[in-house]
């Protein structure tokens, strides 16, 4: 029990809330950039370029079907072997950005394919562009789901 | 010799809710009742405090002897000899006619598998429906569901059933089927408590009629024709006018 | 990197059959054990009910590593020695539990609420309701959050390596660290890993289309 109370000691409070900062920080950076980088590639699959969508969606599923620890050694460890060498903090922001971002991208594909095609028919037909459709319409139905 | 006995129950729900006040009905063995009334009225919640779907939260409540505020009190037991048939039919989902006719008394009562079926069976051909044992109840109509679920209730050879608005869920033509199996189980002699809409019914098969409104039996008459020509309360006399009207 | 996989062909192998077993053994674990959560959670009792969502909320809310590192470290400490696979496998088993119990009470709540009135008003007791009538509507719900699960297992397990579990991660880190040719390792390890994962995957997509026209 003591050991516990040790471990709140000053000193090592110290440490851990350096620690917690540390979380806090890789966390914010990871946050935003899988939001904005899986909300592209979210949309990226619905692009009508032959092949895009289908390989997009491959690498998105070997993404989210590896540990995230191993893209996290993968960038620390396995990119300077390579020659690419990265600092730690940056390391763990692009690891968690990298793996975020895949699994953002397949939320966001479901929920956009959730949304009834109904909608998307109805937009057309009142003359809207694929593009006017999609933002007007069905941005705000998918960011809510 | 009665089977069902309401004193001064009055129920709350968490919400503060009066649900029901001041409740005392006595049904004996054999009688027909039908609960009749308004939306809200409580008729469908005093008929769930029979079978202990439901609790009350003051006064005493005697079903087949057992009391249903005494934690001691085997509700198992008492579902045994007081079956339930739903507005919503409630048939087990994933099991078919046969199993779920069959399942409660292999596993309550202990039959053997045989003798279960054998009498499922004859269920069956009672309520007109021989043909269906091997049907899942998503491919059956309302009306052969609810029969079906009626067939249910009997298999556990039940003193009494209590049925929750079982036609109000149904086509109009398929009301009829229902009904006279209904009134073939009157006949022979169950105990039966009826919270419904159907006039007809509770005019021609039932043996008494209690009418209910906010909570509160207002009502209770044994003159089945005598309550539906001219009933004693001003809130009955409304009721009755409003559904004769229609 | 392939030649990184012949050389290591056997310590790899070995790893990745460690992965699987953990993965396993956690994922039985992990049902039995939030199955009783999910239960309690539904309970009619409050005090019960309230245990439940406390372990659940708990257990869910903090990280993988920290649980099994108080498997690895500190119950040897004060009750009884463990070594790195145990203490993963028991860590990836409580954490996974939790997030199974909050499956199965989705799936247990989304059968309608009359089938329970129904099978009680038949007599059967709470017991043989939930056997023969709710569970067995409730498992068509579950199985596919169940499947992303197990995948999620299989990838949390690379927790191992951090308590020298012997699983692919561990004795990746061990190749890598050993030939020094760490890009390639790392390529191989994932590559191993996803010959287990994406066939799943792929898998419950498949009875996920499957069991929607149904």
């Amino acid at each position: 029990m003591d050991t516990f109370v040790k471990a709140l000691s000053w000193v090592n409070l110290r440490y851990l809330l350096e620690g917690f900062g540390i979380t806090i920080e890789v966390s914010i950076w990871a946050i935003i950039i899988s939001f904005l980088a899986g909300s592209l590639l979210g949309v990226a699959r619905y692009i009508n370029v032959k092949y895009f969508s289908a390989i997009v969606g491959f690498v998105i599923d070997i993404i989210r079907n590896l540990p995230l620890l191993l893209i996290l050694f993968f960038v620390y460890f396995g990119l300077p072997g390579i020659g690419i060498r990265v600092a730690v903090v940056p390391a763990a922001i692009i690891a968690l950005s990298i793996f975020e971002s895949a699994m953002l991208a397949e939320i966001i594909r479901s929920g956009i394919s959730a949304v009834p095609k109904g909608q998307m028919e109805a937009a057309r037909s009142n003359g809207l562009t694929y593009v006017q459709a999609w933002c007007k319409s069905l941005c705000p139905k998918r960011f809510v789901r | 010799m009665s089977m069902i006995e309401f004193k001064h129950v009055e129920k709350y729900y968490p919400n503060k809710f009066h649900a029901l006040k001041d409740i005392n009905l006595t049904i004996d063995k054999g009688e027909v009742v039908t609960i009749i009334g308004p939306s809200g009225s409580g008729k469908s919640t005093l008929l769930r405090t029979i079978n202990g779907l439901e609790s009350i939260s003051q006064g005493q409540l005697l079903v087949n002897n057992m009391d249903l505020a005494d934690k001691h009190t085997d509700i198992n037991r008492l579902r045994k000899d007081v079956g339930m048939v739903f507005q919503h039919f409630n048939l087990y989902a994933n099991k078919s006619v046969m199993d779920n006719i069959t399942l409660g008394p292999r596993l309550v009562l202990k039959t053997s598998r045989e003798e279960a079926e054998a009498e499922a069976h004859e269920l069956l051909k009672t309520v007109g429906l021989a043909d269906k044992a091997d049907s899942y109840p998503s491919m059956l109509s309302g009306g052969q569901k609810q029969r079906i679920a009626i067939a249910r209730s009997l298999a556990m050879h039940p003193k009494a059933i209590l049925f929750d608005e079982p036609t109000s869920a149904l086509d109009p033509e398929t009301i009829g089927d229902v009904l006279a199996v209904m009134q073939q189980i009157a006949t022979q002699g169950m105990t039966m408590v009826v919270v419904t809409h159907e006039m007809g019914f509770a005019r021609h098969v039932g043996d008494r009629i209690v009418f209910m409104a906010d909570g509160q039996i207002l009502e209770d008459s044994r003159d089945v024709n005598g309550f539906f020509d001219n009933p004693q309360e001003p809130r009955a006399k409304e009721f009755i006018s409003k559904i004769i009207n229609h | 990197m392939f030649s990184v996989l012949f050389d290591n062909w056997g310590t790899l192998i070995s790893g990745l059959g460690y992965t699987v077993w953990c993965s396993i053994l956690a994922l039985i674990g992990s049902c039995v054990i939030g199955t009783v959560f999910a239960l309690m959670e539904i309970s009619a009792h409050k005090v019960v009910r309230i245990i439940g969502r406390v372990y659940v909320e708990v257990v869910r809310n903090i990280p993988l590593l920290v649980i099994t590192m108080f498997f690895y470290v500190v119950i040897p400490k004060y009750v009884v020695a463990i070594d790195g696979f145990t203490a993963g496998t028991i860590g990836l088993t409580i954490y996974t539990s939790a997030f199974i119990a909050e499956t199965v009470r989705a799936g247990i709540e989304s059968v309608p609420v009359g089938q329970m009135e129904g099978a009680r008003s038949n007599g059967l007791t709470y017991l043989q309701a939930m056997t023969h009538i709710i569970f067995p509507q409730a498992i068509k719900i579950i199985i596919p959050p169940l499947g992303n699960q197990f995948i999620n297992l299989i990838k949390n397990s690379s927790v191992l390596a951090f308590v020298s579990g012997f699983d692919l991660m561990y004795q990746g880190k061990l190749v890598a660290s050993a030939n020094l040719q760490t890009f390639d390792t790392y390529l191989a390890v994932g590559l191993l890993y996803l010959v287990i994962t994406m066939p799943l995957s792929y898998f419950m997509r498949y009875l996920e289309k499957r069991w929607q026209t149904a």
